[in-house]
């Protein structure tokens, strides 16, 4: 008898325990208002909503490197001699004294994002590719949008930082012990990533009349602005031609003011503001209506312009506090409250007049480089040049730059050090505390805590 | 075998047989076989037989012993169906010895005659029976009882009907007959054939039965560790949250009241704390229902947080709480049992009587301890001195204190907003019986009490219990039903009085003008207008279980456990427009809403199995469970109303607003067995294993298998101890196990990678974004448990004592792992390395002091040293956790600046400059010299009877430091702020320096800095022992002529009074909830009641 029952016990272990019923038992609902990852991908509506989670994350934050207080732009203004700074955050006087700590809080938000972003943009690749259920037009469309900003993001973070680490996966065992990937790799990585998203996007935007999701152009133009950054003057002249060859949807504004409003007809890539009231965050930190509690103008880089320039009068605006003037950034106008005038802008088309110029200058082929000086010149009110020498060019290229781009996305930063001018600018201004290796900002002390694999940069 | 040479053999053994000892042979008949053996001419000697077999017929045998031997054996017709099986195994042994054993203890004689084995019916020797008999107790079969022989291994269980059988009992056997909750009894088997053996319920502890995990057992033969409190414990002690009963009443428990409110916070660990990032809570399974004890209250301000549904169970209809600790007891819940196991055992029907009982209570409760706070003169003394110190003077638009309040008026604010008295009323009618195969027992409550604040609150509460178990009329089928239900509504005030009755400045003005509107007075902020703020809550609770269990053959029972639980709790929070400071500028009201609902489901098929197997008794024990827990919980605000009237419903609102919404569903299953072998109760073996599988993994992480293996060794009943130590020790047992039992309280779906909307549209269009790593990775958190103990009685049961030693390594431990920020997240939910250990030494002394005819007086005492420390976390500096951990110290270190005293000179703080850069700053200045927690706690229950009259005091000790009065105030001594009377021996001058710093009311002076490191410093803890007299319970009974007269069968007058008494030198309210959040301290209960029974 006792056989007899074990037996049967066992049969009946066996029946559950074998069962795949047990499984299916342990499978619950999901919770209320979150989508697991296989349900995303599963229609084309929601996988394009993770689209543009990724524009609405670098958007809605009002402290985030797009822009912002702890954005790119006022951060590497205070780096490079842009700014002064007038906050009382450590973190901030460190930027400004080109003493950032390993332990700076503003330096590992700025890393920490662009990897998040980074992340965001990996796991819509690689839901993309797991999926079948997406349509052939969609999946061209948010892979070539994903590798787009993921080449953007990648730009900026070797940059800043040098050399860092390429992640391409979701996966955080691997993440998380990824060693530093040669700058080289990493340009390459994004060089071929942009060809592809070249060929998976089409001139036309997919938000429509609005220039707020990447198209072929914005691919183009970060091409362009890569192959500047690695030399590669044919290719760069090749990509920003093919920009400025579209006349019929590109054009430089005439009217300065009008250059930074939404869907001008110089944005190649815009980000729309999503906070309601809000235009960009960039208006918020920059404009004055009292003492500077975050960062004002430099009194010595107003010097640069030259008087008749008007990107000095519409660029930049003034405020006179007990007889002293502080100069603010007036690129952006509208604060919040207003209606939503003003788009941040990500990749303009005047950027691609001053690549070309330089790719030009860099190949001898001084006329072309003119030119295209010149019609941003123009546009300034300013006389055309009329310069001869390669080097006398490319130094007017620098100082176009300085005063067209100046207080976006870190432009002036990134110039001074790839055309090795840092030393000599920043070296005596910053005196005495600048050194060579100031040019990169450190990798965050907790990263290398976290992940014995990376190494600091030289000097910190 | 030629028919006449039969016959004259049968005639011969006739003769041989028929003499009352056949060994002794007359003369005659000694001729007759001399004479045939001489003709068989053989020596039986000489043939040697093997033999070896299980459970043979003695026909069988001798079939073989006559192929091996070439005898021939003989038997009367029918004479072999009266014998047994049996067992042998013998080689190559003389036939006359192996005879001797297939015959040993049969009812046969036999007689080698020649080579004739004479087989006959030993009519003259009753010496081999075959009993049988049942086992009852009260009018009442005892199913699945235990009947041994004694000094063997033989043993059998009783069936449904309490009956049973045993074959070939020699005379004068003894048995012993035992069953979990009774006395085990031995029972001589005289010449009666049915037996009918009555079992008393157990009068020694050592028998009582003690629920564990699906089953009982005793504390006897119990090796695990199970604690144990019982109804009339838990009866006497006027709580309302079952869990408070408990409070120092078991080694190795620790609870503390968080607030002095009813149904509020209680914080209970088994075992000390294993896990740092998820739930230390234990398992709670009620009636065999597991209860999801997590609080439903979301909007319960700050009055009411983290209250457990426990509360609405009646600790009036418990029967028993088992606290399960060990790995032996807590494996059989595998996952769940990582921080102990609580079993709620419910009152049942017995078989006595039909009993009517009714309880009847009025009592009273006040706040217990109070805080010196300064009075107005000391109060102005100290807001001057600080305007002195500060060389400012005060400010009209700021210190109304000085300059616009009555500076005569002396308020005890702690009088007037926590001193008021709340009345307890409370009635209870039960009803227990019997109907044939049915008993029961149904029991109806009511609660209600009223607040110590000022206003009308109340708290209000019904229960209902009822219990029916019924025994199919073969008792082959049994069906137990049990529910709880109940229902509570109150309103209470929506914030806790009493921070605000701390701080308020002792001439604050009135919370009232004299037309009865509220004072608004400029810089005061009215309590009396926030007790209006109310909150409003209403609940139900059901717990119900049926268990149906079927017998289809003997010691096999197949059960089912069915249980659905139900809690359901709605809050409204109003706030009327009245009640806010016109200066604000709100002009209409706004109402907070939150529902909650809880159900879960569990379903247990089981299979029981007890068999004697070789030389023990096995129980066997193999089931599954399914359970699903759903949980729906919504949380709106809504504003813009215009009448306050209509705050509680939506109708008048002008804005809804959604703060909360959410589903989620836990399920989870698992198959257990538990293994006993009971070898001559001496030696107990356990193995307990269980597979589970949750929901809250990802699917390849599901299913994890935990297990123990328990051992006890009742040392007294081996006999080479006993002769020498029975004449102190009763009893002795020495009980060890090991196990592995699991934790997964870290939330439902924390693996899945969901992606959730964005806050605000993109390109007109809501995006999404990963909410959180795609993790399938991460598993159970594991839990190794040992546990030693030693058990003993002695001096006739009159001491009993326990010591037990348990250690526990909490492992692959479930928290914020923290990645590097190229993963995209700060952190994932990952098994960190981190190891905890608990280790901890319990005793528990019980002993009987007195016992006469009227005079009984028990003591017992309990002490518990628990020792906790992290052992390994790796990534700890990376973690969110490396300011609060130190690897290598326990988990209670409290790290924080060291805090040095006053500097002399300047009468301002100074704290140890761990980083000798010559400022306090965080986190390199951190030290940690203190610990938060318990160096041991414990209780004594001192029970005396005289007559009629009995009394049980229980006194409760803890030896522990925690946090005081600074921790929750944060008003510097002399802002406008009331303070502890400690304040006054302040740093003054040079002459008088004292131990607090000089008084100070600005916010940026260095005064200020240094106070705000000191409430960052380990001055915030202190010691906070105490010694508190618990529970006082008197009660009388009448006597039996007294009740006949009332036609009563029992009644009794009792006074209870809880946390009557406390010593402490603690500095603060009250050193059980200590200062946390300024909640309201336990309160002192008195209450005074009847309780009569009729038949």
């Amino acid at each position: 008898m006792f056989r007899r029952i074990v037996h049967f016990a066992f049969v009946i272990s066996l029946i559950f325990l074998t069962n795949t019923s047990c499984k299916k038992f342990l499978s619950v609902r999901p919770p209320n208002g979150q989508l697991t990852t296989s349900a995303i991908f599963a229609n084309d509506s929601t996988a394009t909503a993770a689209i543009l989670g990724i524009y609405e994350g670098l958007s809605s934050e009002s402290e985030a490197f797009p822009s912002g207080r702890k954005s790119l732009s006022v951060l590497c203004g205070l780096s490079a001699d842009e700014l002064d700074n007038y906050s009382g955050i450590p973190d901030a006087k460190q930027f400004y004294f080109n003493d950032i700590s390993p332990d700076n809080g503003l330096n590992s938000g700025i890393w920490d994002q662009l990897y998040e972003s980074i992340y965001r943009c990996n796991s819509l690749l690689d839901g993309l590719s797991a999926s079948s259920k997406i349509t052939f037009q969609v999946r061209q469309q948010l892979s070539g949008e994903a590798l787009f900003l993921r080449a953007y993001f990648y730009f900026y973070l070797i940059n800043l930082y040098g050399s860092v680490p390429l992640s391409t996966t979701t996966t955080y065992q691997e993440n998380d012990k990824l060693q530093r990937s040669p700058i080289k790799t990493v340009y390459n990585y994004i060089k071929n990533d942009l060809i592809t998203a070249r060929q998976l996007l089409t001139e036309e935007y997919a938000s429509g009349r609005e220039r707020i999701r990447a198209n072929r152009s914005a691919v183009n133009a970060l091409l362009a602005r890569i192959y500047l950054y690695t030399h590669n003057w044919e290719q760069c002249i090749t990509s920003a031609t093919a920009i400025i060859g579209r006349k019929n949807q590109y054009q430089l504004c005439g009217n300065l003011t009008d250059v930074f409003l939404k869907n001008s007809s110089e944005a190649i890539l815009q980000l729309q503001p999503t906070v309601p009231r809000y235009n960009t965050f960039d208006a918020e930190v920059f404009i004055l209506n009292s003492i500077p509690t975050v960062v004002a103008f430099r009194p010595e880089f107003l010097s640069v312009f030259e008087t008749a320039d008007k990107r000095m009068t519409s660029w930049i605006s003034s405020i006179s506090i007990d007889n002293t003037t502080f100069y603010f950034p007036y690129k952006y106008k509208a604060k919040s409250g207003e209606s939503i005038k003003e788009y941040l802008m990500m990749l303009r088309l005047s950027e691609q007049y001053l690549i070309r110029a330089e790719a030009y200058a860099q190949l001898g082929r001084v006329d072309n480089a003119n030119t295209d000086i010149n019609t941003i010149r123009e546009r300034a009110g300013l006389s055309p040049l009329s310069l001869t020498s390669i080097d006398s060019t490319l130094q007017a290229i620098y100082k176009e730059r300085q005063v067209e781009l100046f207080t976006e996305w870190a432009h002036r930063w990134l110039d001074l050090k790839r055309t090795c001018r840092a030393d000599y600018t920043l070296g005596f201004l910053k005196s005495p505390g600048w050194r060579s290796e100031d040019t990169l900002y450190p990798i965050p002390r907790s990263e290398i805590t976290l992940n014995p694999n990376l190494t600091q940069n030289a000097g910190y | 075998m030629r028919p006449g040479c039969k016959t004259f053999i049968l005639y011969t053994a006739n003769l041989l047989l028929c003499t009352k000892h056949y060994g002794v042979l007359t003369g005659k008949h000694f001729f007759i076989v001399i004479t045939i053996s001489l003709f068989c001419n053989a020596a039986s000697a000489q043939h040697r037989v093997s033999l070896s077999a299980r459970q043979i017929t003695i026909e069988e045998a001798l079939r073989k012993i006559e192929a091996q031997t070439g005898y021939h054996a003989w038997t009367e017709d029918g004479v072999l169906e009266k014998a047994h099986k049996i067992d042998i195994d013998v080689n190559n042994l003389g036939l006359e010895q192996v005879l001797e054993i297939v015959f040993r203890n049969q009812p046969l004689a036999y007689k080698v005659i020649g080579q004739t084995i004479v087989v006959k019916l030993n009519k003259e020797n009753p010496a081999l029976l075959y009993i049988k008999g049942i086992v009852v107790s009260e009018g009442q079969p005892v199913e699945s009882a235990s009947v041994q022989l004694k000094g063997s291994a033989r043993g059998v269980i009783t069936g449904t009907k309490g009956e049973f059988s045993l074959a070939r009992i020699p005379t004068d056997t003894i048995l012993i007959v035992s069953y979990v909750g009774y006395q085990t009894r031995e029972v001589i088997v005289g010449d009666e054939k049915v037996l009918q053996i009555e079992l008393f319920k157990a009068a020694q502890q050592l028998d009582e039965p003690v629920v564990i995990g699906y089953g009982t057992t005793s504390k006897r033969t119990n090796p695990g560790s199970v604690g144990i409190l019982d109804s009339r414990q838990i009866g006497i002690q006027p709580v309302t949250n079952p869990l408070l009963a408990l409070q120092g009443r078991i080694p190795g428990l620790f609870i503390q009241q968080a607030t002095g409110v009813t149904d509020g916070e209680v914080k209970v660990s088994i075992g000390g704390q294993n896990s740092i990032a998820s739930g230390n809570e234990p398992f709670y399974v009620i009636d065999g229902v597991p209860f999801p004890s997590a609080t439903l209250i979301q909007a319960g301000g700050r009055i009411l947080v983290n209250g457990s549904p426990l509360v609405y169970l009646n600790p009036q209809d418990i029967e028993s709480i088992s606290i399960l600790k060990d790995a032996d007891a807590t494996a059989i819940y595998g996952s769940r049992g990582a921080n102990g196991v609580i079993l709620i055992t419910t009152k049942k029907g017995n078989f006595g009587n039909t009993k009517i009982t009714g309880y009847s209570v009025i009592g009273i409760a006040r706040v217990a301890s109070k805080m010196k706070l300064l009075s107005t003169p000391e109060y102005l003394t100290m807001r001057r001195e600080a305007f002195k110190n500060d060389q400012t003077e005060p400010d009209p638009t700021v210190d109304y204190d000085l300059l616009s309040w009555d500076t005569t008026r002396n308020i005890d604010w702690q009088k007037e907003l926590i001193g008021r008295t709340a009345y307890i009323f409370q009635e209870r009618l039960s009803i227990s019986g019997r109907n044939k195969q049915t008993t029961y027992y149904v029991s109806g409550g009511y609660r209600r009490e009223t607040t110590v604040f000022p206003g009308t609150f109340y708290n209000s509460k019904g229960s209902l219990h009822a219990s029916f178990n019924t025994i199919g009329e073969n008792r082959k089928l049994a069906l137990n039903l049990s529910v709880n239900a109940a229902l509570d509504t109150k309103t209470l005030p929506a914030l806790e009085p009493t921070a605000k009755s701390l701080t308020l400045p002792p001439n604050a003005p009135s919370g009232y003008n004299t037309d009865g509107t509220f004072n608004w007075a400029p810089g005061y902020d009215n309590p009396n207008a926030k007790l209006h703020q109310l909150y409003k809550a209403c609940g139900n609770n059901l717990i119900a279980d049926v268990n149906l269990a079927y017998n289809p053959l003997k010691g096999l029972k197949v059960k089912a456990n069915f249980g659905i639980t139900s809690t359901v709790l709605k809050e409204i929070t109003p706030v009327p427009v009245n009640t806010i400071n016109p200066v604000l500028g709100i002009t209409t009201s706004s109402s907070l809403f939150a529902n909650k609902v809880v159900r879960s489901w569990i379903a247990e098929p089981q299979f029981e199995y007890i068999y004697y197997l070789g030389p023990g008794k096995l129980t066997l024990l193999t089931g599954f469970t399914f359970q699903d827990i759903s949980t729906n919980n919504d949380n709106l605000v809504a504003s813009g109303y215009i009448d306050p009237s209509q705050l509680e419903t939506t109708n008048g609102a002008a804005n809804i607003d959604i703060l909360d919404k959410n589903s989620s569903q836990y399920r989870y299953f698992g198959a257990f067995t538990r293994l006993r072998y009971d070898l001559k109760n001496r030696y107990i073996m356990e193995v307990t294993g269980r597979r589970d599988g949750s929901s809250r993994f990802a699917p390849n992480r599901q299913f994890a298998t935990f297990g123990a293996l328990g051992f006890a060794w009742l040392m007294m009943e081996e006999p080479w101890l006993k002769s020498k130590l029975s004449k102190v020790f009763n009893f002795a047992k020495l009980r060890s196990s090991y196990g592995i039992t699991g934790n997964d309280q870290i939330g439902d779906y924390q693996f899945v990678d969901t992606w959730q909307p964005t806050t605000y549209p993109y390109d007109n269009r809501i995006g999404l974004n990963p909410l959180r790593l795609y993790n399938s990775e991460y598993g159970w958190e594991s839990n190794r448990k040992l546990n030693v103990g030693f058990d003993a009685a002695l001096l006739k049961n009159r001491i009993q004592f326990v010591i037990s030693y348990y250690l526990s390594h909490s492992s692959n431990q479930l928290i914020e792992y923290p990645l590097s920020g190229i993963t995209g997240f700060p952190y994932v939910q990952g098994n960190l390395g981190v190891i905890v250990m608990n280790r901890a030494v319990e005793w528990e002394i019980n002993t009987l002091n007195i016992k006469s005819a009227s005079t009984k007086w028990t003591t017992s005492l309990n002490l518990t040293i628990p020792r906790n420390k992290l052992r390994a976390f790796p990534k700890l500096l990376g973690s969110n956790y490396a300011y609060q951990y130190i690897i290598g110290r326990s988990l209670n270190v409290f790290k924080a600046f060291h805090f040095l005293g006053v500097n002399g000179n300047t009468g301002i703080y100074i704290f140890e400059d761990v980083d000798k850069d010559g400022h306090i700053s965080f986190p390199n200045d951190l030290a940690a010299n203190k610990n938060v927690g318990q160096k041991f706690y414990g209780g004594m229950l001192n029970t005396v009877s005289y007559k009629q009259l009995s009394m049980d005091i229980f006194i409760q000790f803890i030896k522990q430091t925690g946090y005081n009065y600074l921790y929750g105030i944060s008003s510097m001594p002399g802002m406008l702020a009331n303070q502890p009377k400690y304040v006054l021996s302040r740093w003054q001058n040079l002459q008088s320096p004292g131990d607090v710093e000089r008084f100070s009311q600005q916010v940026n002076g260095v005064t200020y800095t240094a106070y705000s490191n000191l409430i960052a410093s380990d001055a915030v803890v202190s010691d906070a022992s105490y010694i508190r007299v618990k529970n006082i319970s008197l009660a009388y009974c009448f006597s039996g002529r007294i009740l006949r007269r009332i036609r009563t069968t029992q009644a009794k007058l009792f006074l209870q009074g809880q946390n009557v008494f406390t010593i402490s030198s603690y500095k603060g309210v009250d050193p059980e909830n200590q200062s946390i959040n300024n909640t309201l301290p336990p309160l002192r209960i008195y209450i005074f009641g009847v309780e009569i029974t009729f038949n």
